[in-house]
C-alpha cells in the first residue's frame, strides 16, 4: 500500500471505530448461531483495538486527526478530533472490550445458559460503539448521545443475568444513570445558551469572556453533578456495587474498565478544555478534593466487609475512582498525569480481577468468600490471577498499581498536601486488608477439603469437592465438563484464563516498563493544562 | 423580582424538575420513580425548546419580509434527546415487568428489605 493510501485509511479510523461495532451489533442479531455472533463480535473488537492502537501510536507524534462527519465542516457539522487524550481512552476501551468479548464466549455460555446470546453480544457492541464515539467526538451534544447509547446498552447488559438481584441493580442503575444524564444535558444547554456552539474546540474561546456569569456557573454545577454521578464518585456511587456485583462476570469486567472511566474522561475534557479549571472552575476540583479521599476511605473500608467477592471488587472500584479523581482535583501537571496513568492502570487491573472471579463463578456458580476456599489446589491459575490483581491494587513494586501510586503520592506531596498523602497510604493498607482476605480464602482456608483433594487432583476435583457448591450448583453441564477434564485440575476454560492472564501480563509490563504510558500521559496533561 | 417575572418560563422548568425529583425520592413504587425520571427529562427538554425561541421570530423558513427566525438547532437536539429518553423508559418498563414477576412486588422499600435479609 502506498503512503497516501495508508494516510487516507488513517483519516477514516475515527469514524470506523464507531461504525464498525455498530454494524457488528446489527449483524449479530441476524446471525442464527450464537458462536458465529461471538466470532463476529471478536472480529469487530479486534479490528477496533488495531484501529485505536494505530491512533495512539500516530497521535503520539503530535499529529491531530480531524474528521468532519458527512463532510459538514466544523463548527457547524459534527467533528471528530483525535488528540492524544482521545487516543489514550480509545486504547483503554479497545483493550478492555477485546479481552471482555473474547472472554465472554465461554463465560456467557455458562452464566447465561439456555438463552439466546445474540442480543447480548449485540448490546455489548452497541455499548462499545457508544464509548468509542465519546472518545472520538469533539461535539458536546454528540458526547451526550453516545454516552447514553452506551449507558442504556449497559443497563440492559447488567439485567441480562436475569436474577432478581441483577434486575433491581439494573433498574437502580438506570434511574441514577438517566438522572445523571439529564443533569449533564441541562448543563450542555447552559453552555450552548452562552456560546451558541456545541463544538468543543470552538466553545473554549467563546466561553472565555463569559466565565463567571451565572449561566456558566450553572453549567459547571449541572455538568459536574451529572458526570460525577455517572463516574460513581462517592457519595454518588450507590448504583455501582450491585450493578457490578450481580451482572454477568464478563459484563462486570467490561463495565468496570470502561463506564466510569469514560465519565471521568468527559469531566477531564470539559474541566480543562472548556472551563478554566485553574481559576474559574476551581470550585469543582475543590469539591472533588474533599470527595476523593472520602471515596478512598469509604470504598476500601466497605470492601473489607463484603462476603460476595464481586461486590468487594465493586467497592474497591469506588475507592480507585477516588484515586483518579484525587489526581485530577489537584489541577497540577503531576496530578493530572497521575490521574490519567491510574485511569489506564485501574482499568487493566480491575478487569483482570473481575475476569479471574468470573473463572471462579464458572466452576463454583457463585463467588462468595466461601467459594474461594481451597482455590489454590482446585484452580491454581485462577488463584494466582486473583493474587496478582490484589497485589496490583495494593501497589507493590513491579505492578502497574505501584506506578500509579508513585505518581499520585509524588503529585500530592509536590502540592504540599499531607492529609491526602496519608489517605492514599491508608487506602493501600485497607486494600491489603481485603486483598489478604482473598488470599487467605484461596490459599489457607478449606484445608480439610484441599487435604482430601490434594493427593489426586482429578479425582478430588470430581467427587471430593462435591460437598461444596461447585458441582452441586452446576448440574449436568458442569459434571460433564469436569468429567471431560478428568485427570487435570478443575480449572476454567483456557480461553478465559488466557485473556485474564493477557491483561495481567499487560499490568506487569506497565509495572516494569511504564515510560511509554507515563510520557504519553504527561504530554496529555501538559496539553490540557495549556 | 422583575427578573424572576421575566424568567417565569424558567420557573416552570424548575417546578417540573423538582416535582420529578420529589416523585423519584418520595415514592416507593418503581414505576412511579420512572415517571418522576420522565418529568425530570421533560423539564430539560422544555428548557432547550424555550432556548430556541427568538422574540418576534418566525419559523426558520426563508421567506421574503421575515428578518428574525427562531433557532431550530435546540429543537432538533431535543428530538434526539427524546428518542434517548424513550429508549431508557422502554428499557425501564421492561425491567419493571421482570422485577414484578421475579420479586412479586414493585415496592422499592420491600425489595430493599428482602435484599438486606439475603445479604
Amino acid at each position: 500500500m502506498s503512503a497516501t493510501a495508508a494516510d487516507a485509511l488513517l483519516a477514516q479510523l475515527p469514524i470506523l471505530l464507531v461504525v464498525a461495532p455498530l454494524l457488528g451489533a446489527a449483524l449479530c442479531l441476524l446471525v442464527r448461531d450464537a458462536r458465529l455472533a461471538w466470532g463476529l463480535a471478536v472480529a469487530v473488537s479486534a479490528a477496533a483495538l488495531v484501529f485505536s492502537a494505530t491512533l495512539f501510536a500516530r497521535t503520539g507524534g503530535g499529529l491531530v486527526l480531524e474528521y468532519a462527519v458527512g463532510g459538514w465542516q466544523p463548527p457547524w457539522g459534527i467533528a471528530y478530533k483525535v488528540a492524544p487524550v482521545n487516543a489514550l481512552l480509545a486504547l483503554v476501551l479497545g483493550a478492555v472490550f477485546l479481552a471482555g468479548v473474547v472472554y465472554a464466549g465461554r463465560s456467557f455460555r455458562r452464566e447465561l445458559r439456555g438463552r439466546r446470546l445474540q442480543p447480548v453480544y449485540s448490546a455489548l457492541l452497541i455499548c462499545q460503539s457508544g464509548f468509542f464515539g465519546v472518545a472520538m467526538t469533539d461535539d458536546l451534544f454528540n458526547i451526550f448521545v453516545f454516552l447514553e447509547m452506551a449507558s442504556i446498552a449497559g443497563y440492559a447488559l447488567v439485567a441480562s443475568a436475569r436474577t432478581p438481584r441483577a434486575l433491581t441493580a439494573a433498574y437502580r442503575y438506570l434511574l441514577m444513570g438517566s438522572t445523571g444524564a439529564a443533569l449533564f444535558l441541562l448543563g450542555i444547554g447552559y453552555l450552548y445558551l452562552v456560546t451558541g456552539t456545541l463544538n468543543l474546540s470552538d466553545m473554549a474561546p467563546r466561553l472565555q469572556p463569559a466565565l463567571g456569569s451565572p449561566a456558566v456557573v450553572a453549567a459547571l454545577g449541572f455538568i459536574g453533578a451529572g458526570l460525577l454521578l455517572k463516574a460513581a464518585l462517592f457519595p454518588l456511587h450507590l448504583w455501582l456495587p450491585n450493578a457490578y456485583g450481580y451482572a454477568p462476570s464478563a459484563i462486570a469486567a467490561v463495565l468496570a474498565g470502561t463506564s466510569t472511566k469514560v465519565a471521568l474522561y468527559i469531566l477531564i475534557r470539559l474541566l480543562f478544555g472548556v472551563f478554566d479549571a485553574a481559576s474559574f472552575a476551581a470550585a469543582l476540583p475543590d469539591v472533588m478534593m474533599v470527595l476523593a479521599p472520602a471515596a478512598i476511605v469509604a470504598g476500601s473500608g466497605l470492601a473489607i466487609f463484603q462476603r460476595q467477592v464481586k461486590r468487594m471488587m465493586a467497592y474497591s472500584s469506588v475507592a480507585q475512582i477516588g484515586y483518579i479523581a484525587l489526581g485530577v482535583a489537584l489541577v497540577t501537571q503531576a496530578g493530572l498525569t497521575a490521574g490519567l496513568v491510574h485511569l489506564f492502570n485501574h482499568a487493566i487491573i480491575k478487569v483482570s480481577l473481575f475476569m479471574a472471579l468470573g473463572c471462579v463463578v464458572y466452576r463454583a456458580g457463585d463467588c462468595r468468600l466461601s467459594d474461594l476456599a481451597g482455590l489454590s489446589s482446585r484452580m491454581p491459575w485462577t488463584a494466582a490471577a486473583i493474587v496478582a490483581g490484589a497485589v496490583s491494587l495494593v501497589g507493590l513494586p513491579l505492578t502497574s498499581g505501584f506506578v500509579s501510586k508513585w505518581y499520585l503520592v509524588s503529585a500530592v506531596l509536590e502540592a504540599n498536601l499531607w492529609l491526602p498523602a496519608f489517605v492514599i497510604l491508608a487506602g493501600s493498607l485497607m486494600s491489603a486488608a481485603y486483598g489478604w482476605r482473598l488470599v487467605e480464602a484461596a490459599y489457607f482456608r478449606g484445608g480439610e477439603s484441599a487435604g482430601g483433594a490434594g493427593g489426586v487432583s482429578g479425582a478430588g476435583g470430581g467427587s471430593g469437592e462435591g460437598g461444596q457448591s461447585p458441582v452441586g450448583g452446576e448440574g449436568g453441564a458442569a459434571a460433564e465438563d469436569n468429567g471431560g477434564g478428568n485427570g487435570k485440575s478443575a480449572e476454567a476454560p483456557p480461553v478465559m484464563l488466557l485473556t485474564t492472564w493477557a491483561l495481567i501480563a499487560l499490568n506487569f509490563f506497565v509495572g516494569v516498563n511504564p515510560s511509554w504510558l507515563t510520557s504519553a500521559c504527561r504530554g496529555i496533561a501538559a496539553t490540557l493544562l495549556g | 423580582m422583575e427578573s424572576l417575572l421575566q424568567a417565569y418560563h424558567h420557573l416552570a422548568v424548575v417546578f417540573l424538575m423538582m416535582t420529578g425529583f420529589y416523585i423519584m425520592v418520595a415514592y416507593d413504587n418503581l414505576v412511579k420513580k420512572l415517571i418522576g425520571l420522565n418529568l425530570v427529562q421533560v423539564s430539560v427538554f422544555i428548557f432547550f425548546i424555550l432556548m430556541g425561541k427568538v422574540g418576534g421570530g418566525s419559523a426558520p423558513i426563508l421567506a421574503p419580509g421575515i428578518e428574525a427566525y427562531a433557532n431550530p438547532l435546540p429543537h432538533v437536539l431535543i428530538l434526539t434527546a427524546i428518542v434517548v429518553g424513550i429508549a431508557a423508559t422502554a428499557l425501564g418498563l421492561a425491567l419493571a415487568i421482570r422485577i414484578s414477576r421475579a420479586c412479586g412486588s414493585l415496592d422499592d422499600r420491600l425489595i430493599a428489605h428482602l435484599e438486606r435479609d439475603e445479604d
